[in-house]
């Protein structure tokens, strides 16, 4: 398929492109052509992957200071951000949720339901505009949107700033993150809120392998699922690039009324037009399209065959018509799968979790269990009462930490990969500590009674 | 995991368990091995130990029991099926535990069919023409760790959709829908003893992930049997009448969601519920 000029583009006369999007669309226009179904893994041409090879080093990576991002992390879950002190960004972008919340469309203050679906945070170091309408042109002005919209946040920035001016560790943490203008305000907090999302970069999946040249990263039927993205059925028209994002805005057909771009700019061309998302740990993002309409993959590959709402303002971009075969389905499906991670995607940024089990907060840990490879090792351990033993998660995997006793009932939840957790034993005997997920792994632990006792 | 399959029955009943599955009406004479009772619940010592090592007729081949996620040797169809209503057990009783706000209880249940049950399926799956549905079960488990109810429901219900159009493309390739149900139910509730009896030491619940786990199984048995209530009442009412009081009387052992302070039924009375269900489920064959 020879890829089309996008008739947005056209009519909004953004004839020069940045280089970003030029290499993007030089990089769509090889890979319009699709690769040819006899071609095998090993001969898929070396420019055609290059167009979706990872980039080594995030834009501003090294201009975001360390103390500004933990700021900015600390801010991100902090619902003092909110007008009543009940939301945080966190609350809608849920790093358990891949940064979005799971729901079609999502609830702000005093539960107003919001007119778009929450957007995933993924890869925004990139981005060039915000929001679904790209109404914001940095990270740092995206991030007071939400904060001050009365149906999201419903604060006032000036109330934010005094709340966080009046805490002392806040004041501090601001002191620290700019040395060069130590204070609480709204362009030091905006500053902050943008150096964590540029944080935020998903994490390699077995897609990237393949890019890197891992041949046999990806199965057969994922193969052909790529071939038809770039092919066939013409997603690459839009999502190109690494992050499957062509950053531009397209009206796709959902139905509904929202203007989207088009109201932004001020620019019928552009009714419905909303920014192409990333396709980056889409897995972990349901459901999908800027109104959540569609909950799962095949919805969305069943809207780009028989769902779109014929208009005048339909993309150019869109495969029209598009007609797949059960399979083929199955494979686009199957190649979108690679593009997440395999477990729940955790940005290097965010630090691990530390559980505190019953009486182990100010406990002293004196051992420490490691779980790699789905066992505890050591599986037998001999501390004394109220001294700590950390479990450490240095699998791959979620485990469960738990003690089913009648002397100590604890579970410490979901314990993901580089998350510990603090026990600690008031009485001396015998303990079986468990993973609820992985019952064969089991350790015994002795508690001998505390010195002088 | 359990490995082995045993059925614990009082001697009365002992005598009458046959391969039941493929037989018409009339129990059949024990075919299996007996070895000594020595593990597990005290109180069962006396009673007997009866290792399963035959097949069900039509879909297995012979060879020692399963545990959750075991069945190489079961039909593709039995296996595919017992597995689905596994996952579906766990995410019973998970449901459960959201539905009373134990999130982070729920958490494993929610984890364990992608971690444990889903790589075995996923080539059966394939086979049957079902879209895999892995991405949707670790979604689903996401949002029980967020604890997000709106996105929890919307994710549940996915998956609940893609278990339920699973069962749909199993059915529509089984001439006997009814039967391989019944046989799936059986590998149910006899992983939901082994569970049972792992879940307990010394005569107190030591694991009660297990407890709850074998509560799902057993809760999904029944809804399982239910689906196919017309049919098999039209069958045998009468078997199927005591089936039912079986597995009524075996959900004794199961009060609720929290495990008892001490055990309801003992080992070898929920083993024993579940191999007199057997025979009636045989009589239903």
């Amino acid at each position: 398929m020879v890829r089309r000029r996008s008739r947005l583009r056209a009519v909004s006369g953004r004839t020069a492109r940045p280089p970003w999007l030029a290499a993007a669309c030089a990089a769509a226009i090889v890979l319009g052509a699709g690769l040819s179904s006899a071609e095998a893994p090993s001969s898929v041409p070396a420019d055609i992957l290059a167009a979706f090879a990872r980039p080594a080093q995030r834009p501003s990576a090294t201009k975001d200071d360390a103390r500004q991002v933990a700021l900015g992390r600390a801010l991100f879950f902090d619902t003092r951000l909110s007008g009543d002190g009940s939301l945080s960004c966190a609350s809608c972008h849920d790093p358990q949720l891949g940064f979005a919340d799971g729901v079609p469309l999502g609830s702000g203050i005093a539960g107003t339901r919001l007119p778009r679906h929450t957007p995933a945070l993924w890869n925004l170091a990139w981005g060039r505009t915000f929001f679904w309408d790209g109404r914001a042109t940095s990270l740092e002005s995206q991030s007071t949107g939400p904060i001050e919209n009365p149906a999201e946040m419903g604060a006032k920035i000036e109330d934010v700033v005094a709340r966080l001016e009046a805490d002392a560790e806040m004041r501090a943490a601001f002191a620290a993150a700019f040395p060069e203008r130590p204070v609480v305000d709204a362009v030091n907090l905006t500053r902050a809120l943008a150096a964590f999302e540029r944080t935020l970069v998903s994490p390699e999946t077995r897609f990237d392998r393949f890019v890197a040249g891992e041949r046999d990263a990806l199965t057969t039927d994922e193969l052909a699922g790529f071939r038809l993205f770039i092919g066939k059925a013409g997603c690459v028209n839009c999502h190109s690039g690494w992050r499957f994002t062509d950053e531009a805005f397209h009206d796709i057909g959902l139905p509904g009324d929202d203007r989207g771009r088009g109201a932004t700019l001020g620019l019928p061309a552009a009714d419905h037009a909303f920014k192409t998302p990333s396709l980056r740990e889409l897995a972990w993002t349901a459901p999908y399209m800027h109104d959540g309409s569609l909950a799962t993959l095949e919805e969305v590959v069943a809207h780009y065959e028989q769902g779109i709402v014929e208009r005048p303002t339909l993309s150019a971009d869109l495969p029209r018509p598009l007609t797949l075969t059960e399979e083929e389905r199955r494979q686009l499906v199957a190649f979108l799968g690679t593009l997440s991670s395999e477990d729940p995607p955790r940005p290097a940024s965010l630090p691990p979790h530390v559980e505190q089990g019953p009486g182990g907060a100010g406990a002293v840990s004196v051992s420490t269990v490691r779980q790699a490879g789905k066992r505890f090792a050591p599986d037998h351990v001999r501390i004394r009462a109220g001294e700590g033993l950390t479990v450490i998660n240095d699998d791959t995997r979620t485990h469960n930490v738990r003690v089913d006793d009648p002397r100590l009932t604890f579970s410490s939840g979901a314990q993901e990969p580089g998350d510990r957790v603090i026990l600690s034993f008031d009485e001396p005997g015998l303990f079986l500590v468990t993973c609820g997920i992985h019952p064969e792994m089991r350790l015994t632990v002795e508690v001998a009674p505390q010195n002088g006792k | 995991m359990i490995k082995s399959r045993k059925v614990w029955v009082g001697l009365g009943a002992a005598v009458l368990v046959g391969t039941g599955i493929g037989t018409e009406a009339t129990a059949q004479p024990l075919t299996r091995g007996i070895e000594q009772a020595a593990p597990g619940d005290a109180s069962a010592r006396q009673d007997l130990v009866l290792r399963v090592a035959g097949s069900h007729a039509g879909h297995a081949a012979a060879g020692e029991g399963e545990g959750e996620g075991g069945g190489a040797e079961l039909a593709p169809d039995l296996r595919l099926t017992r597995d689905l209503a596994l996952i579906s057990g766990h995410l019973a009783v998970g449901n459960e535990l959201v539905e009373a706000g134990r999130w982070s209880e729920a958490t494993v249940h929610f984890l364990h069919p992608a971690e444990e049950l889903y790589g075995d399926i996923a080539g059966d799956l394939k086979s049957f023409g079902i879209p895999p549905f892995s991405a949707a079960l670790k979604a689903l488990a996401q949002t029980v760790k967020a604890k997000k109810k709106d996105a929890y429901e919307g994710a549940l219900k996915t998956v609940r959709e893609r278990l339920a159009a699973a069962d749909a493309a199993v059915k529509a390739k089984t001439a006997d829908w009814p039967g391989l149900t019944l046989e799936a139910v059986l590998e149910v509730l006899n992983t939901a003893g082994e569970e049972y009896e792992a879940a307990i030491e010394n005569g107190k619940f030591k694991l009660v992930v297990e407890y709850q786990d074998s509560r799902g199984f057993v809760l999904q048995a029944e809804k399982m049997l239910a689906a196919v209530a017309p049919d098999l009442e039209k069958k045998n009412a009468e078997a199927y009448a005591a089936l039912q009081h079986e597995i009524a009387e075996l959900k004794k052992a199961w009060p609720s969601v929290t495990a008892p302070k001490k055990p309801v039924l003992d080992v070898s009375q929920v083993l024993g519920h579940i191999a007199r269900a057997e025979i009636e489920i045989g009589k239903l064959m």
